[in-house]
């Protein structure tokens, strides 16, 4: 395992891979500059590269931005966890009873057709100018995805593998642990993942409606008042959080439903093949009795 | 008495089987069986279809001739609209232990090593065991994958995944294997080995083999009876016997008696130059 990470941040095979973005950022922060340089834009709305960077290393040097920080990060991680697990409550009995479907189908789709931004100012209202009303919010936009995704990821289980189960004589509990669940998690991650960036985007709306913290409490301040740097700071801390939010659901996505990945398949292999040699050992090396067999009857 | 006297005579042909015969495990049964789905269309039509403990039974013919539905009805999975169907001397009304099926394609669970697999049918009977484990090694030495028992489905290839399929199936330790073109999935050569190999599986254990295909040659090969159906309504053309001896060898496809039997369920299915006479007379032969 630690080779292997070696091997992948080697320096060649790092600037390999790394070369083609690198350029790219360099053109789209020259033509920047450029654009600055021969009056394109004004400084004063467009401002320095350089100085995003500096303004960018004041802020998180500053104690105040961990606050409005930690305040975004927590709206919508609890967001995501609460629209996550309502759609997740939701689309399990959709998926196994045709009746619910029918019931809760059409006001899925209403929902997600009304921008829910809309809803944004009532939730305030009722649930208050605190943490509360932006992870409400944050869990309504998260919802849809993971409910259409996991019901999608339900009713698309294979048709034969499901007979298969019948004619094992499976119960319905059984069939649903040892099939519907598995069976559904790579389309319900991704749904997962798509709510996990959705519910950042919940939650700086509603810090723009009404807040007292938050990085989108921030980026609106700065804007009103012109600290262009200041802000294009605030939209790259931003990022990195969506980028936090994204590789932790990745992470997850990968161990998770681990038998669409090569590598975490082999190392799996290689592992259970360890242990059923090590239970072989433990017993003498005598395999086990085999129980009576069809084997041989003949 | 005739009955009689061959189960009296049975025993003298050693041991195993002849138990078997007498608790009449295997037998199918089916009588009159029409099935007809929503819609109105009429799949199957008045079928007659039996077969004796131990029998390698094919059922030939083209597609939509309603093998594969006869297949399901007998498995339990689709309710009968007319007619009787008994396994082992109980009607068969829902998916029952003592039979199995085998579908066109493998079926695994892919987050499961092929161990796992082949452990799913006493994983869901609840007498996941030692023994089980120990048969499930046995099973997969047996369909040529030891060595393979840790490595996942995605990591096989289709004749692999389609083996251990097959050993899933001898798992469940029935009495009927029901397999519905069961290496419809794989290419040519490795379907021809797979059939052999299935053919040995099946010499080495007492169950009843039903098998479905639209291929003549492999239902030549492998059966005791092959029963040759034509479709819309499907009904049984023709069954021929196939005195060939056992084991079947691939070579045995070349010999003339064998030629003859294919060629026969050729003219059943009414695909080349045939008389409308010759066939109808067939149909009556039929079951």
């Amino acid at each position: 395992m630690a080779r292997k990470v070696l091997h992948a941040l080697s320096p060649m095979r790092l600037a390999r891979r790394l070369w083609p973005p690198l350029l790219f950022l360099a053109i789209l922060v020259g033509l920047w500059e450029l654009a600055i340089e021969v009056d394109y834009v004004s400084e004063r709305i467009l401002p320095h590269p350089k100085d995003v960077a500096v303004s960018f290393w004041e802020l998180i040097r500053s104690d105040f931005v961990w606050d409005d920080i930690g305040a975004t990060l927590w709206e919508s991680v609890a967001g995501f966890v609460l629209g996550a697990a309502l759609g997740l409550a939701l689309a399990i009995p959709s998926g196994l009873s045709p009746v619910m479907r029918r019931m809760l189908g059409p006001y899925a789709v209403a929902l997600q057709v009304t921008p829910r931004i809309a809803i944004a100012p009532l939730i305030i209202a009722w649930a208050g100018f605190g943490y509360s009303s932006k992870i409400w919010i944050a869990a309504i936009i998260a919802f849809f995805p993971v409910y259409v995704n996991t019901l999608t990821g339900i009713l698309t289980v294979d048709e034969e593998a499901r007979e298969m189960f019948r004619s094992l004589g499976a119960s319905r509990w059984q069939t649903f642990q040892h099939l519907m669940v598995p069976g559904s998690l790579p389309v319900m991650f991704a749904g997962l993942k798509t709510a996990a960036g959705l519910s950042l985007v919940g939650a700086v709306v509603g810090e723009f409606i009404s807040a007292e913290r938050g990085l989108g409490v921030l980026v609106q301040q700065f804007a009103s008042q012109l600290a262009m740097a200041d802000a294009f700071a605030v939209i790259l801390m931003l990022m990195f959080l969506g980028l936090l939010l994204y590789g932790v659901m990745e992470w997850l996505e990968r161990t998770t439903v681990f038998w669409l990945h090569d590598d975490r398949l082999v190392a799996r292999s290689r592992r259970r093949a360890a242990r059923a040699e090590k239970k072989l050992a433990r017993n003498g090396g005598v395999p086990p009795k085999p129980r009576p067999t069809l084997v041989g009857r003949r | 008495m005739q009955e009689d006297s061959r189960a009296l005579a049975k025993p003298g042909l050693g041991g195993g089987p002849s138990a078997v015969g007498e608790r009449g495990e295997g037998t199918i049964l089916a009588e009159n069986v029409t099935k007809e789905f929503e819609g109105g269309v009429r799949a199957l039509d008045d079928v007659d279809l039996s077969a004796r403990p131990g029998e390698f039974v094919s059922i030939v013919g083209p597609s939509g001739c309603g093998k594969s539905t006869m297949l399901r009805l007998i498995a339990g999975l689709i309710p009968l609209s007319g007619g009787t169907i008994t396994v082992n001397g109980r009607q068969v009304t829902e998916p029952r232990q003592d039979i199995a099926l085998m579908f066109q394609r493998p079926t695994l669970l892919p987050w499961q090593t092929a161990l796992q697999n082949v452990l799913l049918p006493p994983k869901l009977g609840k007498n996941l065991d030692q023994g089980a484990e120990r048969q499930a090694y046995e099973l997969l030495d047996l369909v040529g994958l030891s060595g393979f028992e840790h490595t996942y489905p995605r990591h096989l290839s289709g004749g692999m995944q389609q083996r251990v399929a097959l050993a899933r199936l001898l798992m469940v330790g029935v009495d009927v294997l029901l397999l519905d073109e069961p290496f419809a999935a794989v290419d040519q050569l490795t379907r021809e080995r797979l059939n052999l190999e299935l053919l040995r599986v099946h010499e080495r254990l007492s169950a009843t083999a039903l098998l479905v295909t639209h291929n003549i040659q492999e239902a030549t090969l492998l059966a005791d009876r092959v029963i040759v159906m034509t479709p819309r309504p499907g009904r049984i053309a023709d069954v021929i016997d196939v005195p060939l001896p056992r084991p079947r060898a691939p070579e045995m496809l070349a010999e003339p008696e064998f030629q003859e039997l294919v060629l026969r369920a050729y003219s059943g299915l009414q695909i080349p130059l045939v008389d409308e006479g010759d066939t109808r007379q067939a149909g009556v032969n039929g079951a």
